[in-house]
């Protein structure tokens, strides 16, 4: 191979002519041409002109472009969101989560909920640490004490596994305290009906539904009541809505809500009987029927109570009496009492 | 003293680019010397200031690559000579217009196909095309009209055109055939197969070359 390159070198060098004479002679008769400047030689100006427009509008373009871009990954964010979840002690939070359970968004309804949240930014976040950071504050806050211990969560679009969820997660937060929570989780479907009443009374979504609840469950208890009730705390409206009478069978009981610990009152249901036989200085074998039903209360109507009713047995008279739950304070009523005009009697005042 | 010592300085700074020349070529290191393309880059600035001195000792270092290259292209004798004359004409007068980018073969090569092309543009009108210009000269008797080397001869007339530019190009030139597919804008895969084919015809001359001298 390298005999066949030198014979190819070779050939080609042997017939090369001696020009060189010739070659130096023509360059001395020749005159140099000067270098093409740059400016000429790379464009015209109209060129760099339609270049440079065509440059503004690429970038203008992929400008746009990266907006929509953008857009379009920010957008499926709040598209993306599933489920609302709604946290009323008295602070109401909203959260937004996406399928994974990852908080799209959290907004404060009220204003005890923007103290709650302060500068805390829970997107991104997973619904368990969010949960977990908005109890923690209400705790912190001083809203969830041991004696304010309930809390109302309400999901739309749910299931009971998830509500249960939500349950578990929140009590986590007081695994190593001695406090207990007393939570209500409940599915709500949110319809305008139900956006426009919870408008009106100043309420969020969760406590409105919860409010309708009590009234479709508690006979004494009618829409009427509704303004009165809108502004209880919720330990108020869990106490009324969980101590309510329920004839059905467990196999019935609804299955769109989750209860989990005992409301804390500081006057319970044997307590506030016992007030009222102390005052009447008789004994439970006096009367042939004792009854007692937590109940707003007819003269405080921001207030609950034991709803009392006994019944002599001798002569079969009926007395009735409503028995503060927080303060013990008790007042004889009337059975025409509407509560509006008439005012019932203190028993200080009669006996 | 001070008119001769006037004198001399103004001789020395009229005949400055010899000067130069002489200067560069005799600081040029060992490797540098080994190194054609820097060489060819030095004369080739040292003529872009007029110096012919530089234009001699061009010639001489790239004479055969020029010739070469010329003649794979012509095949014809005559021709790539005026050609080749016309290519160191063309390297003097735009000498200022070149960049040393380290490859000034390939800018030579750009003026000698230029100088080509504008030949077989002239002659098209008169004449026919290259491959059919070599078909002719391949019928008529080569060895008298062309070229007096046999195997040049046999060369020119077993190649087709584009196999001989490469030949001339990669063997005589030393290119790449990276930097010949370039020049040629051709595709590498082409360039590589048509050498192949045409270093094999090569090597089938030379055989056959053998086998007819045994035979005498």
């Amino acid at each position: 191979m390298k005999a066949l390159k030198n014979k190819i070198i070779e050939s080609f060098e042997s017939q090369t002519p001696d020009l060189k004479e010739k070659v130096v002679l023509l360059c001395q008769n020749q005159t140099q041409e000067q270098p093409v400047e740059k400016k000429t030689l790379v464009k015209t100006p109209k060129k760099l002109v339609l270049r440079k427009m065509v440059a503004v509008f690429s970038c203008l373009i992929l400008f746009g472009l990266g907006l929509f871009v953008g857009n379009f990954f920010t957008l499926p964010q709040t598209a993306n969101a599933q489920r609302k979840i709604y946290l009323d002690v008295n602070p109401s939070i909203e959260l937004s989560i996406d399928k994974n359970d990852i908080v799209v968004s959290c907004t404060a309804i009220n204003d005890d909920a923007k103290k709650i949240l302060n500068d805390m930014n829970l997107e991104k976040v997973e619904l368990k640490t969010a949960l977990n950071a908005i109890v923690g504050s209400m705790y912190v806050n001083g809203y969830l004490t041991s004696e304010n211990n309930s809390i109302l969560i309400s999901v739309d679009n749910t299931t009971d596994d998830f509500l249960t969820f939500v349950t578990t997660q929140v009590n986590n937060v007081f695994k190593n305290s001695n406090m207990e929570c007393s939570i209500i989780a409940q599915e709500i479907n949110i319809n305008d009906d139900l956006k426009q009443k919870a408008e009106e009374q100043g309420v969020s979504v969760g406590k409105m539904h919860l409010l309708n609840k009590i009234v479709d469950g508690v006979e004494e208890i009618s829409d009427d009541d509704i303004p009165n009730l809108s502004k209880m705390s919720i330990k108020d409206l869990n106490l009324i809505y969980s101590k309510r009478p329920n004839d059905k069978p467990d196999d019935d009981k609804r299955k769109d809500e989750v209860f989990s610990g005992e409301v804390n009152v500081a006057i319970n249901e044997e307590n506030a009987i016992q007030i009222v036989l102390n005052y009447m200085s008789k004994t439970e074998e006096d009367f042939s029927y004792i009854h007692a039903r937590v109940l707003p209360s007819k003269h405080h109507r921001e207030n609950v109570v034991y709803h009392i009713t006994l019944t002599l047995k001798n002569s079969n008279q009926t007395y009735k009496y409503e028995v503060d739950c927080n303060t013990g304070e008790f007042f004889e009523i009337e059975d025409d009492f509407d509560g509006e005009n008439d005012f019932p009697h203190k028993p200080n005042d009669k006996h | 003293m001070f008119f001769v010592f006037y004198c001399g300085i103004i001789t020395l700074f009229k005949k400055r680019d010899y000067l130069y020349t002489v200067f560069i070529i005799f600081t040029m290191t060992e490797e540098e010397k080994q190194n054609k393309n820097a060489e060819i880059e030095k004369l080739i600035y040292s003529i872009s200031f007029g110096n012919t001195q530089s234009m001699g000792r061009l010639y001489d270092l790239i004479k055969t690559d020029v010739f070469a290259y010329a003649l794979s292209k012509m095949a014809n004798k005559g021709d790539a000579e005026d050609i080749m004359q016309d290519t160191f004409v063309q390297i003097y007068k735009h000498a200022k217009q070149y960049l040393p980018k380290g490859k000034p073969m390939a800018w030579i090569f750009t003026i000698e196909l230029n100088l080509i092309r504008r030949f077989f543009q002239i002659n098209s009108r008169t004449t026919e095309l290259p491959d059919l210009f070599e078909n002719t000269y391949a019928k008529e008797n080569v060895e008298e009209k062309i070229i007096d080397n046999l195997f040049l001869i046999e060369l020119v007339k077993n190649l087709s055109q584009d196999e001989r530019e490469i030949i001339s190009l990669h063997v005589v030139s030393n290119m790449k055939h990276k930097e010949i597919a370039k020049l040629l804008g051709k595709p590498l895969s082409t360039v590589l197969s048509r050498y192949n084919r045409a270093i094999k015809k090569l090597q089938l001359i030379v055989k056959e070359s053998k086998n007819e001298s045994i035979k005498k």
